[in-house]
């Protein structure tokens, strides 16, 4: 048995005539972090939501605990095991904090009403969001929605969760309280895969990075060698251009 | 631009939000009670000074006791067309604006002729064929098909009052459609995504998250396309229902007396319309809730049943049985769902069942 929560097995994806993934390869191992970066328009979100199926892909494999969850026409449910991370948040609006926590426990995990709660709450405290579990999502700042979206797909108990973007539609100084709440995820043990810009954040928390663009991946490296020493050159480019 | 929007819909949001709050909700309920005041003190003076209403005045003879109570049964039948109508026609919009959606081919093609065909035929041709055209057509079926008891039952209902009900919520249907399939697609894609993300199925997605969003955004429609229906059964007065519009036309033609009867009948539209929009006011101030709909449907089906055991049944102490009935009905749901306010029934089913109720009081009985 493998240590590899997340495995992509020569993935490709077209949106009609255009490549959108080549023959992605990739492997994810438990509790740690990966970092994707690149271009706008490089495939990015295309790769992590093919991870949690809101796209479909249509060629190679996709494996979660080395079972085959996703393949060319074939779609097993993941029930939550794989949490996502919205750049919008898409918190409910019309369901107060609490009832956005609960709302999947209840019903795919199956929960007594009492435990989703407390199991909420703890994930709340995680979050620093314990006090406003009764308020709903407009009531909130940018930066405690973000929070409160993270807490919502801990509540699935997920073993691994996707981040896109989560920190660009936020107001500057909101950003640092949603990485801190990462940071600390990431300390814990949880396995990640975020898509991000902040490469403070990845230069500190990520333990690999991979650089994509046109739909491939052009260098995947540990964080340190990313930043002092990139392999590719269009990743130096891109990281010349950020920096 | 992306700043001046979200806060366009923050303030939006914040309005929804205070209309929880019993303090400011306060005035707007003044207001419309003292608009409501004028609006009948001056029709009232208006119409006064120069008409004479005492052919409709209970207390100023047999004759004119027994106009009004004719014209007032009027007005129950109109209520029960526009009961009837309003609830078939949102099933109906309800089913096909799921079939419009759906990515079943054949389904969202059925779902558009509906819609296509029953948008552009006018209702009141719709109802000349509904109530001349089809019984003809039907019997133009074969015996066996004609001697199955659905076809009987057909043609044994095929009176003024189903052909209305059928027009009205075949022709209203189409327009629920379109009212409910833009509402449902207005609801955000990134609401699904994270749904889907959370492992909920298609149909507990609908159900617990598009829903009740789309909910929020149909409610101003809808209860406009509610009024267009009330307003709308006076046509059924064509195909000899003796509705409100058609009983004060035929006592017009008896008592040559068109200012006071005609006057009466636009007062009588405004009072049921008003109330009708004043409870729509309501339900959208109130925080946008699935709970509102599903109390709503509720009281709209227990008013279905209370309406048809009305017509059946006519002894006081039956309704009275039925009114405790259905008291008791709500009170064991909020025992079990509190979350369903008792306020929901109050604004949607109660307030409609006590109009009723004294009107039908009023017209069987005095
Ligand atoms: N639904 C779609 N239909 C057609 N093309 C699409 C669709 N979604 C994405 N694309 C294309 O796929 C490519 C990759 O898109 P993707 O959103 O994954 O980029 P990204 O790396 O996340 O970019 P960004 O940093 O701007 O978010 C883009 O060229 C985009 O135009
Ligand atoms: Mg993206």
């Amino acid at each position: 048995m493998s240590d590899s929560i997340i495995r992509m097995k020569n993935v490709s994806k077209f949106y009609g005539e255009f490549k959108a993934l080549s023959n992605i390869n990739l492997d994810v191992k438990k509790g740690s972090v990966l970092v994707i970066c690149g271009p706008s328009g490089s495939g990015k979100s295309t790769l992590i939501r093919t991870i949690n199926q809101l796209e479909q892909i249509d060629d190679g494999a996709i494996f979660v605990n080395d079972m085959e969850f996703c393949s060319k026409g074939k779609i097993i449910p993941l029930n939550g095991k794989v949490g996502m991370v919205f750049q919008q948040f898409n918190l409910f609006p019309h369901m107060t904090v609490l009832e956005n926590l609960t709302l999947g426990q209840k019903i795919v995990l199956k929960q007594k009403k009492q435990k989703a709660i407390d199991f909420a709450m703890q994930t709340l405290t995680q979050v620093q969001m314990e006090q406003h579990s009764h308020k709903y999502p407009d009531q909130l700042s940018g930066g405690q929605q973000q929070r409160i979206a993270i807490a919502r797909s801990l509540c699935m108990r997920p073993e691994v969760l996707l981040f896109d973007e989560p920190t660009s539609a936020l107001d500057p100084e909101m950003v640092k309280e949603v990485l801190d709440v990462m940071e600390s995820l990431a300390r814990s043990g949880t396995t990640m895969i975020c898509v991000t810009h902040e490469m403070g954040f990845a230069k500190h928390v990520a333990d690999k990075i991979i650089f994509m663009d046109k739909g491939e991946i052009l260098e995947e490296n540990t964080a340190e060698n990313f930043f002092s020493n990139p392999q590719h050159k269009r990743s130096k480019e891109f990281l010349e251009k950020i920096l | 631009m992306q700043k001046v929007q979200t806060h366009k819909n923050n303030s939006i949001y914040k309005k929804v939000a205070t209309g929880n709050n019993p303090r400011l909700d306060l005035l707007p309920k003044l207001k419309a009670g003292i608009l409501y005041f004028f609006m009948f003190c001056s029709l009232m003076t208006l119409t006064s000074c120069s008409m004479n209403f005492s052919i409709i005045e209970p207390w100023a003879s047999e004759e004119s006791k027994s106009n009004i109570l004719f014209l007032l049964k009027g007005v129950f039948v109109t209520l029960e067309l526009s009961i009837y109508s309003i609830f078939f026609a949102v099933i109906l919009g309800f089913i096909f604006a799921i079939f419009r959606l759906s990515h079943n081919k054949i389904l969202s093609s059925i779902g558009s002729i509906y819609v296509t065909i029953f948008r552009i035929i006018p209702l009141f041709v719709l109802l000349l064929w509904v109530y001349y055209a089809l019984p003809i057509s039907l019997q133009e079926l074969p015996e066996s098909v004609k001697d199955t008891p659905i076809m009987k039952f057909i043609f044994k209902s095929l009176t003024p009052l189903f052909a209305s009900v059928l027009a009205l919520s075949l022709n209203a249907g189409s327009f629920f459609t379109e009212i409910f399939r833009s509402g449902i697609q207005s609801v955000a894609k990134g609401q699904m995504e994270a749904g889907k993300t959370l492992g909920l199925s298609k149909f507990r997605i609908m159900i617990h998250i598009v829903l009740p969003q789309a909910f929020k955004n149909v409610v101003a429609p809808t209860i406009s396309q509610f009024i267009t229906i009330v307003k709308d059964t006076s046509m059924a007065s064509m195909i000899t229902l003796f509705e409100l519009t058609r009983r004060v036309s035929q006592l017009q033609a008896q008592t040559f007396r068109p200012l006071e009867l005609y006057t009466f009948l636009a007062v009588e539209y405004l009072v049921l319309l008003g109330t009708l929009s004043y409870i729509g006011r309501q339900v959208e101030l109130s925080r946008y809730k699935i709970s509102i709909l599903l109390s709503s449907i509720f009281s709209l089906l227990i008013l279905c049943c209370y309406n048809m055991s009305l017509t059946t049944m006519n002894s006081y102490a039956i309704q009275a049985i039925i009114a405790i009935f259905y008291v008791l009905i709500v009170m064991i749901i909020l025992r079990y769902k509190p979350k369903l306010h008792l306020a929901n029934f109050v604004y949607v089913g109660f307030i409609y069942n006590i109009i009723y109720l004294v009107i039908n009081i009023i017209a069987c009985g005095l």
